[in-house]
């Protein structure tokens, strides 16, 4: 999922759902930031400085978290066991919190973390500051009662396996909260229970949206070719005409078998040299991996069905030889999240 | 010092149970709320000489709580 799509979660989705408490701790940091202001005048413009100041330290508190859950989600890349584990259970807990969401039984309750009462004590005690820095150090502190929406893009951010897309993830997704809490933060002064029905329901697709492209990733990476992607496709080529090939991990055309060839891991997925990788059965393989600027979860090259994973940085490259399978049939190769795919032919 | 347990339904976040909390505890005589959202259930603990339990639901019910007691 690109960083847009999650900034518009967070705009259209996100918001809503954080701001029943967020919102309004923020109306009672900014009331007391008031009382100290003299004039009215002073108390109308004065009230964008404790906003803005809350929200974008509440930006760069849930950044830093994002990147703190990338880096342990990284452990996780070791092997890929470990990641499907993790990817796994991160869909079973985006799901539950969108059933939640949509109260579909009192049980997925029990999915939504809700923050032990010292934390949220502390919280409440500094939304009663009257420090100037006060809506700040607040914004900051938010990161520590995350709501629904915002602890299924965590788990998210968990599974990206990087810190850079980890915090990328977060910042967009926060970010695409924040015009909703600067409107009513500057404009109306209470905000109560404005979680409803229609927004949450908004809320739990977009999660629902996040946790299929995970499975996705997930199925993809235990080598198996029944994706949700591979299904769409294959009902799309039913129904009219597509390139045999288009389905990853099914038919594919063969070319000229080869023992050399070169991955190129881009921007936009993969590349490879030749165009359609073709290797004999048995035979021994040498395959160059150079990372032409390809960042996040690409860096790492899977195999699934070899159980091999080779993690090349921007601008390095690496080898990796390797035996094919002695059955002919597609060998899938993918990102540690089973998001960018490309298919080797065994003949 | 007196306890009481009730359960509240209708609640849709982690976030409304910690609102409850607070708005709990800014009445006087609370002194202190806990809810816990997959439960439903809000104990609170408060002084009988300065709030009745009556209050408290009120209060509750003005949040738009459906309320039962335990």
């Amino acid at each position: 999922m690109d960083i847009f799509s999650i900034f518009i979660t967070g705009l259209f989705a996100g918001g809503i759902t954080c701001l029943a408490v967020q919102g309004g701790l923020l109306a009672s940091s900014i009331a007391q930031q008031e009382e100290n202001l003299a004039s009215e005048f002073e108390k109308r413009s004065g009230s964008w400085i404790p906003v803005v100041s809350f929200l974008v330290a509440r930006l760069v508190a849930y950044t830093i978290l994002g990147i703190l859950l990338g880096s342990l989600g990284s452990l996780f890349q070791l092997s890929l066991t470990a990641r499907v584990i993790l990817q796994l259970s991160a869909v079973v807990f985006m799901v539950g919190t969108a059933f939640n969401l949509l109260q579909i039984h009192p049980l997925f309750r029990y999915f939504v973390i809700q923050p032990p009462k010292i934390v949220t004590r502390l919280i409440r005690n500094q939304s009663r500051s009257q420090e100037l820095f006060g809506p700040a150090i607040l914004g900051a502190m938010t990161v520590l009662i995350p709501c629904g929406a915002t602890q299924a893009t965590m788990a998210y951010a968990l599974t990206t396996g990087s810190p850079v897309a980890g915090g990328l993830t977060m910042f967009a997704f926060i970010l695409g909260t924040s015009p909703l809490f600067l409107l009513l933060g500057v404009f109306a002064r209470s905000l109560n229970r404005l979680a409803n029905g229609a927004f949450n329901t908004a809320a739990a697709m977009a999660i629902l949206l996040l946790a299929t492209f995970n499975l996705n990733g997930t199925i993809a990476l235990t080598g198996s070719p029944y994706t949700v992607t591979n299904l769409l496709t294959k009902i799309e080529c039913t129904i009219s005409f597509c390139s045999p090939g288009k389905v990853a991990g099914s038919t594919t055309t063969a070319g000229k078998p080869v023992s050399e060839a070169t991955i190129f891991i881009t921007q936009n997925g993969y590349e490879t040299e030749p165009t359609n990788l073709t290797i004999k059965a048995g035979s021994k393989v040498k395959l160059n991996i150079i990372n032409r600027g390809g960042g996040g979860c690409a860096q790492s090259l899977t195999i699934p069905k070899l159980n091999v994973q080779r993690v090349v940085s921007v601008g390095q490259s690496d080898v990796l030889e390797f035996t094919a399978p002695k059955m002919p049939g597609p060998l899938a190769f993918m990102c540690s999240m089973g998001m960018y795919q490309g298919i080797i032919t065994v003949i | 010092m007196k306890t009481i347990t009730f359960k509240v339904t209708n609640l849709e976040c982690t976030s409304c149970a910690m609102s409850i909390d607070f708005d709990l505890e800014d009445l006087k005589g609370v002194v202190e709320a806990s809810t816990n959202y997959a439960r439903q259930r809000t104990t609170v603990t408060y002084d009988p000489e300065l709030i009745d339990q009556k209050s408290i639901i009120a209060r509750l019910k003005n949040l738009n709580y459906d309320v039962k007691i335990i």
